[in-house]
């Protein structure tokens, strides 16, 4: 299986081939998998395509020329609406682009469409989405986990070469998991955030994925760099892919997280297992060891998130997105009818919860001290990175069926017991397929120290060897 | 009655260049409505904030000036409420008990009392750099019963300072005192144009022994400072005498009836739901601290105390104080050889009077002339070229009108040449001339008139023509006394 | 239960949004999932919060950010150049 990366440095790489195939693709499958919000008009990719397959003919492409890519429909675009999955923003088309927008039109990337997701990426299997669940290539009848659902599931698919996504507690390597794509959740400060609807700053990067690791490397060292616009961004070391290469096993130190094993699956600890015993048969040195702080970090994350997300959405206010349909005699009205209409329920919750934590009398208890905790477990993930690649299963469980999950809010927030981890201590984590079976596939996660994206890669590229899964695709 | 006042002051920074977290125009003024708005001021989603250097190097100065203790690091949080203006519905400020980092964690400030000439000491709670919301209008109505509100956006996000002091300040007057002393210092450092409309609001609190404290919003004018403290203080005051309860509650300066009215009671208390803003990480301030303290160099107090250490005095340095480009040039164009006092007075006094006679505004530097020109006054004074009335009356009040006139085309004309112009006038109006030997004393007026209209625009000071014109006559009624 | 729903009163004042009273039964589990963090405290004890992962310092912006925005071009009614919300409305 070729993949994107090299089909560009070959010159195999034809846009309106691409195009035409995915094009086709799309108008197959889309309407059951409903991996888009917006998809851009036909004449104008195909316009686009042509475009690229001469620049490429000219000699002078550029790094993503012609490349097929979805992005999350949190990412701000001017040409196209940008609406994060809620009826709130139906209307709303941004006037500016996102950072990650601007580096991929000047890499020459073709846009297709936006991704469905879970509602301000509030969900982790993709059904909270105002515009209608995403459902899962690899088994209809299953989720294809969230919050970037709509991105994993187009890749899934092939209805895009590349996707973007965003990640706050697993909402890149969620999706990942469940449809047999690789996706990074990028160090803290290494993508820019300007442009990404927020849903907690604190927490959350926008990060690449792909059909295999090469490409989510090119991808990431597309979007990735500093931006003095974000006061949070910062000068990381980039990426060189020509430097990328298979990690050499005899010099690799894996750490498995007991915790995490013992909260999973059969089947998916039986996947697990079986590369980390290849791994160790070919000369890694492996270790159980046991994260301390693992029983607080949903807890932490939870209460964290909440709190920042009830300040982002404060401005939904019906003043300026409510497409000017729900009209209140007064203005307190007009804020409680119109985020009461236009938010989801998921949502809502999480607004209401994260006031609670915030308000006077509780803040103390729940919000300041989870942001305690969350310096423990940044420190705990900090020490142990140092001279280790963190793994476990990136779920838990397989990919649920659809509405197996939505009525009990703990039942989906254990989805996330591997990947928040990584967000609360700002480390890259790098989700990659290790198995596909009747139950859908399964995912393992690495995670590295801060910038340490390289060794994820090239750790990835060691495991894609020993699995043969790279460039997998359903349907 | 013994009083207690403390003020809270939001100064705009309207010298910042740019809003505190975008680029869009601190001075908003001169754009059409809703024309100086970016994705940052208007909250839009995803859209980031990143801190202005400019703004935060003023806050810095202004805390230096409060001689504030200043935290190691900034920390911007966000404040939680509805508001049509807030487009965010959340205000970062800086809330120190909620992980925030105010700018000045206490400090102290002596501003001049001009009625006792005494420098008077406020204890400063606190300095807050925050983001000034948009601007409001109650189309049909006001804030308590219009249907509809407009907003402009034009202000939001503004950098804007606000200054708490502890209730130190004995009295109304000096309560004005204080707050134009500030504006003041906060000019000096390039923070603020004080004069612009809206660049600082006014929040006082007031209480007097055996009452509660009572806050006073909303106030927009050092004058109304004075006033509505005055007005609170009297009827505190009547209140008390009276055998009344003084209940602690905010009131609303309503500057158009000039009293103060209760606000609404709120039902439930405020909840901000305060935490620190996640897209900001703290502002460091040791790096800056050096750039801030760069436009320390010159404060009013320096300027004040240098000028009455050279004999000048308070009253005339104040005058000179108060117009910062007055006191400018008043540096510029001291020299060794120049007496302070009197070129003091002719800025000062002088100068500065005869613009305001024309109306024209003493902050304006286009209406002030080069330094060189008040030293050449002084120095046609200290060498006898001119007498002293002739700058004053005459050659002051021309340069006020036009400060970039060639001086030497507004001089005096000396007396020898207005001697001969009066001559030739004696013998073109021979008749005024006998009319007045003959004891008309109006024909004088006449005659006096003529020498100027033969003058030209050259100016003259009619009272020197006047006695020039009597001693030429006189001697001429002698003659013909003589003759006859 | 009624305690539920007076803090479902609250905190819908607060985040200005109608919570129904089946949501008292989430919130409440949330609550509880929420308090489990308790346990934690002796482990931190002594330790400051945790705002930015990284403790890093903020930019500080010198240069021009961001392009102008049209007002009308947002979804909004204008009146002469202002947003026009609702207020009191008719009293
Ligand atoms: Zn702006």
């Amino acid at each position: 299986m070729t993949t994107i990366y090299q089909q560009l440095q070959t010159g195999d790489y034809d846009p309106v081939e691409a195009f035409e195939k995915a094009w086709e693709r799309i108008t197959r499958h889309e309407k059951t998998v409903n991996a888009f919000i917006t998809i851009d008009d036909y004449n104008k990719l195909r316009v686009k395509a042509e475009e690229a397959s001469k620049r490429i003919r000219s000699g002078e492409p550029r790094l993503l020329e012609g490349v097929l890519v979805a992005v999350k429909d949190n990412i701000s675009t001017s040409w196209l609406p940008t609406t994060a999955g809620s009826r709130m923003l139906s209307c709303y088309q941004p006037p500016y682009n996102a950072y990650v927008v601007e580096r991929l039109l000047e890499a020459g990337a073709i846009i297709v469409g936006k991704t469905n997701m879970d509602e301000f990426a509030m969900g982790s299997t993709g059904e909270f989405s105002a515009f209608g669940p995403t459902r899962n290539p690899w088994d209809l009848e299953r989720v294809p986990g969230g919050s970037s659902s709509g991105s994993g599931a187009a890749l899934a698919y092939r209805a895009v070469d590349l996707a973007l996504g965003s990640d706050t507690g697993g909402s890149i390597r969620l999706p990942g998991a469940y449809t047999a794509t690789v996706g990074l959740k990028p160090t803290y400060g290494a993508v820019s955030r300007r442009g990404l609807i927020p849903y907690a700053n604190s927490l959350e990067q926008i990060g690449p994925m792909a059909r295999s690791v090469i490409d989510t490397a090119l991808l990431y060292k597309v979007i990735s760099g500093y931006d003095p616009l974000d006061a949070t961004s910062i000068k990381g070391p980039g990426i060189e892919l020509e430097r990328l290469q298979p990690a050499d096993p005899s010099k690799l130190k894996i750490c498995v997280i007991k915790e995490v094993l013992e909260a999973s699956q059969k089947q998916v600890v039986a996947a697990f297992t079986r590369v980390i015993e290849k791994l160790e048969a070919n000369g890694a040195d492996v270790n159980y060891v046991s994260l301390k702080s693992q029983r607080y970090v949903l807890p932490t994350y939870y209460i964290i998130a909440m709190a920042e997300a009830a300040s982002n959405l404060a401005r939904y206010d019906g003043g300026i997105y409510n497409c000017g349909s729900l009209k209140m005699p007064t203005w307190e009205e007009q804020n409680i009818r119109v985020r009461s209409m236009l938010f989801g329920r998921e949502v809502k919750r999480r607004i209401a919860m994260g006031v609670f934590v915030l308000s006077e009398g509780y803040r103390d208890e729940y919000y300041v001290l989870a942001t305690r905790v969350r310096r423990m477990v940044r420190d705990e993930v900090l020490g142990l990175t140092r001279d280790c690649i963190i793994a476990s299963p990136t779920s838990p469980v397989q990919p649920p069926r659809l509405g197996e999950r939505i009525s009990d809010p703990l039942s989906l927030y254990a989805l996330d017991l591997a990947t928040v981890t990584a967000n609360l201590a700002g480390v890259p984590a790098l989700q990659l397929p290790i198995a596909t079976t009747s139950e859908g596939p399964v995912g393992i996660q690495l995670m590295a120290r801060p910038w340490g994206e390289e060794d994820l890669f090239n750790t990835g590229l060691l495991i894609e060897e020993i699995t043969g899964l790279r460039g997998v695709y359903a349907l | 009655m013994k009083m207690k006042i403390g003020l809270e002051v939001h100064v705009q920074l309207t010298r910042a260049g740019t809003k505190l977290f975008c680029g869009c125009d601190s001075d908003y003024r001169v754009y059409a409505t809703n024309e100086n708005v970016c994705p940052v001021c208007l909250g839009l989603p995803g859209a980031l904030p990143v801190p202005s250097k400019k703004a935060v190097i003023l806050a810095l100065a202004a805390a230096m000036i409060f001689n504030c203790r200043i935290p190691d690091a900034i920390v911007f949080t966000r404040k939680h409420y509805f508001y049509p203006d807030l487009p965010k519905n959340y205000q970062i400020t800086q809330y120190e008990k909620a992980g925030g980092a105010p700018v000045c964690l206490g400090g102290e400030f002596e501003y001049l009392d001009p009625d006792t000439w005494e420098w008077r000491k406020v204890r400063i709670r606190r300095l807050n750099l925050e983001e000034d919301p948009g601007r409001s209008v109650y189309p049909e109505g006001s804030i308590v019963t219009s249907r509809h509100v407009l907003v402009d956006y034009n202000r939001s996000g503004v950098p804007l300072l606000e200054i708490v002091t502890e209730p130190d300040i004995p009295s109304p007057r000096a309560a004005r005192a204080f707050v134009e002393y500030l504006l003041l210092s906060l000019e000096y450092i390039g923070a603020v144009n004080p004069r612009l409309e809206g660049a600082f609001r006014v929040d006082a609190n007031i209480s007097l022994e055996g009452g509660e404290r009572v806050e006073i919003k909303n106030i927009g004018s050092t004058y109304e400072v004075e006033k509505a403290l005055l007005y609170e203080y009297k009827r505190q005051k009547l209140l008390l005498e009276n055998g009344g309860q003084v209940k602690r509650e905010t009131r609303h300066w309503d500057a158009v009836r000039r009293v103060t009215k209760p606000l609404r009671h709120k039902e439930e208390e405020e909840e901000y739901l305060y935490m620190p803003d996640p897209d900001l990480p703290p502002v460091l301030t040791r790096p800056l601290i050096s750039e801030a303290k760069e436009r320390l160099v010159t404060l009013p107090r320096h300027v004040f105390e240098w000028m009455t250490s050279k004999g000048v005095s308070r009253e005339v340095a104040w005058s000179i104080v108060q117009v910062q480009h007055a006191a400018q040039l008043y540096k510029e164009a001291l020299t060794s050889g120049t007496d302070p006092r009197l070129l003091a007075r002719f800025i000062g006094v002088d100068y500065k009077g005869a613009l305001k006679d024309l109306q024209k505004d003493v902050h304006d530097p286009g209406n002030w002339p080069e330094p060189a020109v008040f030293r050449k006054l002084v120095e046609y004074v200290q060498t006898g070229a001119y007498p002293l009335e002739a700058i004053t009356g005459i050659v002051i009040p021309k340069l006020a009108v036009n400060p970039q006139v060639n001086l030497e085309s507004i001089l005096p004309e000396k007396a020898s040449n207005v001697e001969e112009v009066i001559r030739i006038v004696i013998k073109e109006n021979r008749k005024a001339v006998n009319d007045y030997l003959s004891g008309r004393r109006k024909a004088l007026d006449y005659l006096v008139g003529q020498v100027i209209r033969k003058v030209g625009k050259k100016a003259i000071d009619p009272r020197t023509v006047r006695e020039l014109l009597i001693k030429i006559l006189t001697g001429e009624r002698e003659r013909r006394e003589r003759n006859s | 239960m009624e305690d539920c729903e007076k803090t479902l009163s609250t905190l819908s004042r607060l985040a200005r949004l109608e919570l129904q009273p089946e949501d008292c039964e989430a919130i409440e589990s949330i609550r509880e999932f929420f308090s489990t963090l308790s346990e934690a405290k002796r482990l931190v004890e002594g330790k400051q919060p945790l705002y930015h992962v990284w403790e890093t310092e903020s930019h500080l912006r010198i240069q021009e950010a961001y392009h102008q925005v049209n007002i009308k071009d947002l979804m909004v009614e204008v009146e002469e150049g202002f947003v026009k919300f609702p207020w009191r409305g008719k009293q």
